[in-house]
Order: C-alpha cells, then structure tokens, then sequence
C-alpha cells in the first residue's frame, strides 16, 4: 500500500473513532430520568409565575446550579467541563417539555454526579421556585 | 462618665429581655383555647437570615440543614502595625482553628475544634428555637454555647493549686437575628463568658452585646460587619457591696478591648469564604470577647484573617 493511501487510512480511521466516542459520550447525557408517574403530575405549592417565587428561584439557582449548569442553564458552568455527565441544555424544547413535577423530582432527587438537592434545599417551596426559574431559561 | 454608660447597658440589656418576653407573649396568645375553633394555619419559614453559621469572630442564628457534616478552617493573620516588615501581618504571629460541626436534626448543631493559641480544644452546641416567619413571628432566636480546655498554659505561675478544671472556659449566647429583607439581615448577641482561672490583668467573668450585619450586594456575595462590646463582670460580693454602681463596667484596667470587624463573604452550594478585618485574634469566642487585650481598634490594631467552610450533605 502506498504510503498516501495509508496515510489517507488512519485519518479516516482516527475520524471514525472521533465521532464514536463522541455519539457515546452524547448518548450518556441522554440517559433517561425514571420519575415516578406521581411525581410526573405534582403540582407546584407556589405561583411559578410569580415575580417574587421567580427572584428566589433565581438566587438559589446562582447558589447552587450555576456552577455546573451555567448562569443560562446552558451547561456550561465553570464545573461543566470536569463532569463525566453532560449537564445539559435547559433551554431546549426536550428539557422544557417536561412536567413542573419532573423537573421538581429531577432537582430534589439528584443522581450520579449531581447532589439530591432536597438536603440542601430542604424547603419544597424553594425547589419549585427554582422550577420557576427554570422555566425563564426557554429560548 | 463609666456609671452612665454601665447604666445604659443595663437599660439596653433589660429592654432587650423585656421585649423579647413580650414577643414570646403576644405570639403565644395568638393560639386560640376555642376548642371549637380550627387550628391557627402557621405562617411559612422566612428565608435564612444569614448564609452561615460563622460570622468572622461570631456565631449567627443559622445552622447547616440536618444531617450536614460541616469543616471550617479559621485563620487570623498577625496585626497590621509592623508594617511591611512582616507584610501588614500575613508573615505575623497568627492563630488558626480546625473545627468539624454536624447537625443530627434541624437547628441543632454540635461541634469540636482545635486551636493554635493556647491549644484549646472545645466543644460546642447551637439550637436555633424560635425561627422568623413570613406576616409573623419577626425573629430568629437561637442559643449557643462553647466549652474550651486549655491545653498549653503551664501550671507555673498559678502555684500549686493549679488544677486541669482550672483550664476550663464558657461561653454562653442568645441570638436574636431577623432578615429585614432580601439584601439584609442583622443580629444582636447578648453573651457571657467565664474563665476559670486568669491571671491578674484580667476578669473571670465578661459579658458582651454583639451587633452583626449583613448587606447582600448580589445573589452569591455580601458585605459582612460586627461590632462587639465587652463589659467585665465583678461578682466579688464585697466589691458589690461597697461600689454597687461598679460591678459591671467597660473601660477598668482588666476590661477588654471593643470588637470591630469588616469583611467580604462568598457563598455556594457547598462553600462559604469569609475575609475579613478584626480586632481580636482569640477565634474561640471566649478568648475573643474576654481575652482581646492586644490592642484597641480605635489605636490602630488591625488583623486580617478569613474563614473557610465546606459542607457535606448526607
């Protein structure tokens, strides 16, 4: 094989390994949340539209989210970068598609890398106001 | 001039108690004995009056939620009046504490530490009782208290009747703290402090009125000031007896000096850093409100320092 040919090779070979561990590494962030059908449909205990709730969800958010998921919830936190787990894009239509209730689940329960925030949030009513702010975050 | 000012302690301390018993009074008669009637709804939590436990030299009302492992690092710098010959105190004497705190249940901590001056080693409790809420209850109110050992001082100088019980110091706090608003919160502290043994330069028996602020300047930082002023505690009863306008006063000879203090606080998920200017480099607070001797605010003694916490949840 002439040595263009091989080299021509390994490029193609090294582009196709790229874009392997790449889609893999997509595909981790995919991993589906299994929320409870309970929790699917719970229903807020405070006004998620309501400036005040939104303000307090806000300040929790720069507390306790902005470092891994950034200050627009685009996954780009300061921390982002270190995790093994895509953040993810809070601002797309897949993450504003789901219910008040799982985005409250997701928050309070946490997993892998991030932290159940019911232990740091222990007020339920604080963790809707962060779902309420995660809402302002809809392109 | 020293028994108008010890008078009007007296009064401000009174009036404190006094309106904090009529607070607990009011509140409590709004529980109706109409057995009838449904049960009063209670008002919800307000928010936190502070983001933290610690508060430079000082404790504050808040306490980490249940089942959280706290660390907390503190460090004072040497004081400023050397000058660039230890770089304003960064290369001065200086005093460090090591501590770990846990809270097994909702607003009740408990805690140990190790400190560099002296090697006290101590033990301590907070219990947050009364907690502010929002159209009711207008403050957080909480106890603290420190048990310290000294572990370093030598028995020489003391004489043969030095004994290990002899090492023992107290601290006892109540805070009433309330969170005006979003951007600030305050508290006032009215502490006690007991040493069972000193030496001559100094009183067994300190109390203290605390006044701690904070200004919250954006979602993750504030700016954070305290102001403490001790008053020595003569319980000699013959002192008592003969100057009965004398037995608490705040500029005698053995009279601490006032605690002034000025920071900058930054507070994450996990994290709270404070850096701050002080007066007292004791850390353990009653070696900061009995002990501080080293020198007045108002003649220039300024030291640096900062604290460093960090939370696990479980």
């Amino acid at each position: 094989m002439k040595t263009t040919q091989k080299i021509f090779t390994v490029i193609i070979t090294m582009v196709i390994a790229v874009f392997f561990i790449a889609g893999n590494s997509y595909s981790q962030a995919k991993k589906p949340w299994n929320v409870p059908d309970k929790d699917k449909n719970a229903k807020s205990t405070v006004n998620l539209k309501d400036a005040g709730v939104i303000s307090n969800g806000k300040d929790l958010w720069a507390k306790h989210c902005k470092s891994c998921h950034g200050s627009k919830g685009l996954g780009d936190g300061p921390k982002a970068a270190s995790l093994k787990t895509n953040p993810g894009d809070f601002s797309s239509a897949a993450f504003q598609g789901q219910t008040d209730g799982e985005l409250f689940f997701e928050t309070s329960k946490g997993r892998d890398e991030m932290p159940a925030y019911e232990k740091k949030v222990p007020e339920a009513g604080d963790r809707w106001a962060m779902v309420a702010f995660m809402r302002t975050l809809k392109k | 001039m020293n028994k108008a000012i010890t008078m009007t302690i007296k009064k401000i301390i009174l009036s404190i108690l006094f309106i904090f018993s009529g607070l607990v009074v009011a509140f409590a008669q709004d529980a109706t004995t109409d057995s009838t009637a449904a049960a009063p709804v209670k008002k919800p939590l307000a928010k936190a009056p502070f983001e933290s436990g610690i508060f430079m030299d000082y404790q504050t009302v808040s306490s980490p939620p249940a089942k959280t492992l706290e660390f907390i690092l503190q460090h004072r710098f040497g004081n400023i009046q050397n000058g660039i010959h230890d770089i304003y105190g960064l290369w001065g004497a200086s005093n460090i504490r090591l501590g770990l705190n846990f809270t097994p249940i909702k607003n009740l901590m408990i805690g140990l530490g190790t400190t560099k001056n002296y090697m006290v080693q101590d033990l301590q409790v907070k219990y947050t009782f009364l907690q502010q809420r929002k159209g009711g209850f207008p403050l957080t109110i909480g106890y603290y208290g420190n048990l310290g050992l000294d572990t370093k001082t030598s028995a020489k100088g003391y004489g043969m009747n030095y004994k290990f019980t002899d090492r023992l110091s107290w601290f006892h706090e109540f805070m009433f703290a309330r969170r005006f608003c979003k951007m600030f919160s305050m508290q006032i502290g009215l502490a006690y402090s007991h040493f069972n043994k000193v030496d001559s330069s100094r009183m067994n028996d300190v109390a203290a009125i605390s006044v701690l602020g904070r200004l919250k300047v954006s979602p993750q930082s504030s700016v954070i000031l305290s102001f403490e002023q001790p008053i020595v505690v003569n319980y000699d009863p013959a002192f008592m007896v003969r100057y009965p306008n004398k037995w608490l006063s705040i500029n005698s000879s053995t009279a601490p000096y006032q605690n002034v203090s000025l920071g900058w606080e930054i507070s994450t998920s996990t994290h709270t850093f404070q850096i701050f200017m002080s007066c007292a480099n004791g850390i353990v607070p009653q070696y900061v409100t009995a002990l501080n001797k080293d020198g007045s605010f108002w003649n220039g003694f300024i030291l640096f320092g900062f604290n460093l916490t960090r939370l696990w949840s479980f």
